[in-house]
């Protein structure tokens, strides 16, 4: 008996490590251009909703640089070894679907579609789960992006009462407990989708307080 | 929930009124509660779907790895029941496994391999370590990665490979001390070979390129210990003996039982 075997192995492992890389260089560029396209988002909190629309064509660069970072990467994946690679980049999937939701409901005051997320993003949300075949956001990192989209609201909501629009928060609240409810058809398992979920209740509850205090003012009817 | 109960009647108020307000999104199906509740139930449905058979995935992981622990044990009644018996009983069991796999293999079609491959790679290493110990056993070579996988419908990782086989030690070390115990010294100087050699090639790997491979590392090489303590402590009584024996005649049935 011989070590031959480990040192073959070692060799296919090396060969792995390359493709590893190339990865990793495009996550990179995709997480460095969430970041980007994030911060430029951010001023939709800092601006009235008539503006909002400046906020949404300055960041249509980004969206169209997230395209070609996905682009990249998906060149490099192929169907079959999809989920193989697949917790490498779904953090920044889920961030990129974030900022895609984010930015839907700011335009249109409505949850973002998987038609939406394949406007923005380039790429099909797989809804159904079906096997890979081509390169695919997760229905997973779809909806990983849609929780993220309750802590904007609740601070949209606080940041909406700053610029002086103190309807917006009912209409926050509205589209805020629908979506919920959509979220509690869900059987989620304990995995990392429930945790979040699990969270939501405390942005609804800072958007209850928003209209708690508005109302108790007298300032809405 | 009574805040929630107030806040949905105040829902259809307000969707009504928002969606005079704004005529363009009336033909937008998300807009409405009923939309989103629609396309949400769509998703359990996928997501129910991919629960359950992440479920079963593990269900079969289970079942193969409690199969393939049989194959273990019968293989090292092999001290007591001999080679042939040992072997027939591993072949009996492994029928089964081979079942199982062929089983599971159906919920890991095309990119579904790698997406459970995580639910179902603890099986998997299980039926490598028992396999890998059957072949040690056979002929005292190190299974390759080819002949693990050979008649088996599920794909084999190299992950899964090296893992299984870092489990080989402790089966290995237990062959041994039976081995110790019957007197058989080749078998132990065999065992004790084979985990050296293990221990080198493992050791060629590069760390961190392989989830769990630094702790069993660590097994492999406490197992070595073990097993290199107990053939020195048998070549110590060795020597002890013959000396003793070659200086009186008193003790030949011990001296003739340890060089058997």
């Amino acid at each position: 008996m011989s070590i031959q075997v480990f040192v073959d192995l070692q060799d296919t492992l090396d060969q792995e490590s390359s493709l590893f890389d190339e990865i990793k260089e495009a996550i990179k560029a995709l997480n460095k251009t969430c970041r980007v396209a994030s911060a430029k988002l951010a001023k939709a909190h800092s601006v009235s909703k008539s503006h909002t629309q400046e906020v949404l064509d300055a960041i249509k660069p980004q969206f169209a640089e997230i395209q070609q970072n996905l682009g990249t990467l998906a060149k490099l994946i192929k169907p079959v070894t999809f989920y193989r690679y697949h917790d490498m980049w779904s953090y920044a999937v889920q961030t990129a679907c974030a900022l895609a939701v984010f930015s839907v409901y700011l335009e249109h005051t409505r949850l973002a579609t998987p038609e939406d997320i394949r406007a923005y993003l380039g790429f099909d949300v797989n809804t159904t789960n079906q096997d890979i075949t081509e390169f695919v956001i997760t229905l997973e990192e779809y909806l990983h992006g849609v929780i993220s989209l309750f802590s904007e609201l609740s601070r949209l909501a606080v940041n909406a009462v700053i610029v002086g629009d103190i309807s917006r928060p009912q209409e926050i609240s509205t589209f805020a407990s629908e979506l919920y409810s959509g979220f509690q058809l869900l059987n989620l398992k304990n995995d990392a989708i429930r945790r979040r979920f699990d969270s939501i209740k405390y942005d609804i509850k800072k958007i209850e307080e928003v209209q708690y205090d508005l109302r108790v003012r007298g300032l809405t009817n | 929930m009574d805040t929630m109960d107030t806040m949905d009647k105040m829902d259809t108020h307000q969707t009504t009124e928002r969606s005079t307000k704004k005529p363009r999104l009336d033909n937008n199906t998300s807009e409405t509660k009923q939309a989103i509740l629609a396309s949400f139930a769509q998703y359990r449905n996928s997501l129910d779907r991919h629960y359950d058979q992440r479920e079963r995935v593990i269900k079969c992981s289970r079942d193969i790895t409690a199969q393939s622990k049989k194959i273990v044990f019968a293989l090292l009644r092999i001290t007591q029941d001999g080679r042939e018996r040992a072997f027939a009983e591993a072949h009996a069991h492994h029928t089964k496994v081979l079942a199982m796999l062929q089983k599971v293999s159906v919920e890991l079609q095309g990119s579904d391999a790698f997406k459970y491959n995580r639910q179902v790679s603890p099986g998997i290493q299980e039926y490598i370590e028992a396999v890998a110990l059957w072949g040690f056993l056979d002929d005292g070579r190190l299974i390759t990665k080819e002949e693990a996988q050979r008649g088996l419908a599920v794909e084999v990782t190299d992950e899964d490979y090296v893992l299984g086989i870092c489990d080989l030690p402790g089966e290995v070390n237990r062959y041994c001390i039976n081995a110790i115990g019957k007197g058989d010294h080749d078998a132990v100087k065999q065992c004790v070979g084979f985990l050296r050699v293990l221990k080198e090639g493992v050791g060629l790997l590069g760390q961190g390129r392989i989830r769990d491979l630094d702790k069993k590392l660590g097994v492999l090489e406490s197992s070595l210990g073990k097993a290199e303590a107990a053939y020195y402590s048998m070549a110590i009584r060795h020597s002890e003996m013959s000396s003793a024996a070659a200086g009186s005649e008193n003790k030949p049935s011990l001296c003739h039982h340890l060089e058997a």
